[in-house]
């Protein structure tokens, strides 16, 4: 593997599939097939990396060392802190890979990469959690592996969330020949969407917003496309190839252009992340601030934890002043829409306003004009500073 | 295993022979299309996350 990104059309990710999807058809019992799942995902690791995947394997068995002192309830508080911190600074060195070079850290920062750390490390959070607050024991050493570095979900997720993991993992259904097509077909479509539509759409039309003028408002509708095209492709490969080796793996999209508001949108589009989002910032905040409040401001409190969650999703993806203005702007979209919707049932009832959202043209304009709000907003991320 | 992959390629009793093979056929056609301009593409915007 050459880069800092695993690639669709390099040979190591097409064999792992392979070998998963042989691996499904010779094995029956869970055990064993969560143990071969296991090496196959280390394998996948050690083809990517090399030597260097030995680093990945100690990092995975003091995570499994730190879960189990967890579940143990040995100095919850310290583990945490620890954990914590080390996270973070795992974060900042693989978001500002010069940070990683200026500490002589360039090849953790590679191997962060290449694993897809951001992804990894917001599974990390979602299996602490489980464990911390007791809703599951700490994960055996295969399950670890297979939680948190799934081969087929490496390159851009989805995040699966670790109680949909636990259950689907105790029940194990051998692929049909109608799973199998549909497998197969998600990966074609997968293929299809991002080797031809979206390499047609970037031929084409894309300039990395390097032409002048009005050519940039087009280019940004396009972008927004392709950034369509491109991502879902990814999501489509993975739920595909999770079909093809019996790993239940979560939607990442539904029809998310046809999102009638930002509220909406989130959604459809990138629904894993949506949902950690919900699960892990929103929903706890949102509580916090009610409790703090006595509950009588609760719109201004669903904001104020809409603006952190959103701000911190910005900064996920990516430690620069475009990502952290366009993580303001979808919380400023999202409080918006939130805001209009309840001053919308204010003025004309709730049979009014059953009418109103059922009317053909304000439907269509409101997707027209969230799609050039996402459109736009992408914009931010192309900021010269 | 060669069990498995021959069960495979039979229409399931919930599918018609006809869509079981166009479907079939449409998956090979967009497997070609993509595996000739596979080398075309650049890295994936979403993977520098």
């Amino acid at each position: 593997m050459v880069g800092n990104v695993i690639q669709l059309n390099q040979l190591a990710f097409w064999l792992a599939c392979g070998a998963g999807v042989g691996m499904t058809a010779v094995l029956g019992g869970a055990m064993q097939r969560k143990w071969c799942l296991a090496a196959l995902n280390l394998g996948f690791l050690v083809a990517l990396l090399r030597v260097q995947a030995l680093g990945v394997l100690a990092g995975i068995l003091l995570a499994r060392l730190v879960l189990h002192l967890l579940d143990r309830g040995r100095s919850p508080g310290l583990i945490v802190g620890l954990t914590s911190s080390v996270m973070l600074s795992l974060f900042v060195l693989h978001k500002l890979p010069h940070t990683a070079d200026d500490l002589g850290l360039t090849p953790v920062g590679r191997v962060l990469s290449l694993i897809g750390y951001s992804y990894v490390a917001l599974r990390m959070v979602e299996v602490f959690r489980a464990v911390f607050e007791r809703r599951h024991h700490a994960p055996d050493l295969p399950s670890t592996i297979n939680y948190l570095l799934p081969f087929h979900m490496l390159a851009a997720g989805p995040i699966q969330a670790y109680d949909d993991y636990v259950k689907q993992s105790s029940v194990y259904r051998e692929p049909t020949t109608s799973d199998v097509l549909a497998g197969m077909e998600r990966i074609a479509n997968g293929l299809f969407k991002k080797f031809v539509l979206a390499y047609l759409l970037q031929k084409m039309f894309l300039t990395d917003f390097q032409a002048p003028g009005a050519y940039r408002f087009l280019e940004v509708q396009v972008f927004f496309l392709w950034l369509f095209l491109d991502f879902s492709a990814y999501s489509d490969i993975a739920v595909g190839v999770g079909t093809l080796i019996g790993v239940v793996t979560p939607e990442n999209f539904n029809r998310p252009l046809g999102a009638r508001n930002v509220i909406d949108f989130w959604e459809r589009w990138h629904m894993s992340l949506s949902l950690f989002i919900r699960r892990n910032l929103f929903n706890p905040l949102q509580l916090l601030l009610m409790r703090r409040d006595g509950g009588r401001r609760p719109l201004l409190c669903a904001a104020v934890a809409l603006a952190i969650s959103f701000v911190l999703c910005g900064l996920w993806h990516g430690l620069t002043l475009g990502f952290l203005i366009w993580g303001v702007a979808q919380a400023t979209g999202l409080i918006t829409v939130r805001i209009y919707g309840q001053f919308l049932q204010k003025r004309l009832g709730k049979a009014g306003l059953k009418t109103y959202l059922a009317n053909p043209s304000i439907r269509l304009a409101a997707c027209l004009l969230t799609f050039e709000f996402q459109a736009v907003t992408l914009l931010a991320l192309f900021m010269r500073t | 295993m060669r069990a498995a992959i021959k069960q495979w390629l039979v229409p399931p009793s919930d599918i018609s022979g006809w869509t079981f093979y166009l479907r079939a056929l449409w998956i090979v056609v967009q497997l070609i299309a993509a595996y000739c301009l596979a080398n075309q593409v650049s890295p994936f915007f979403y993977q520098r996350f």
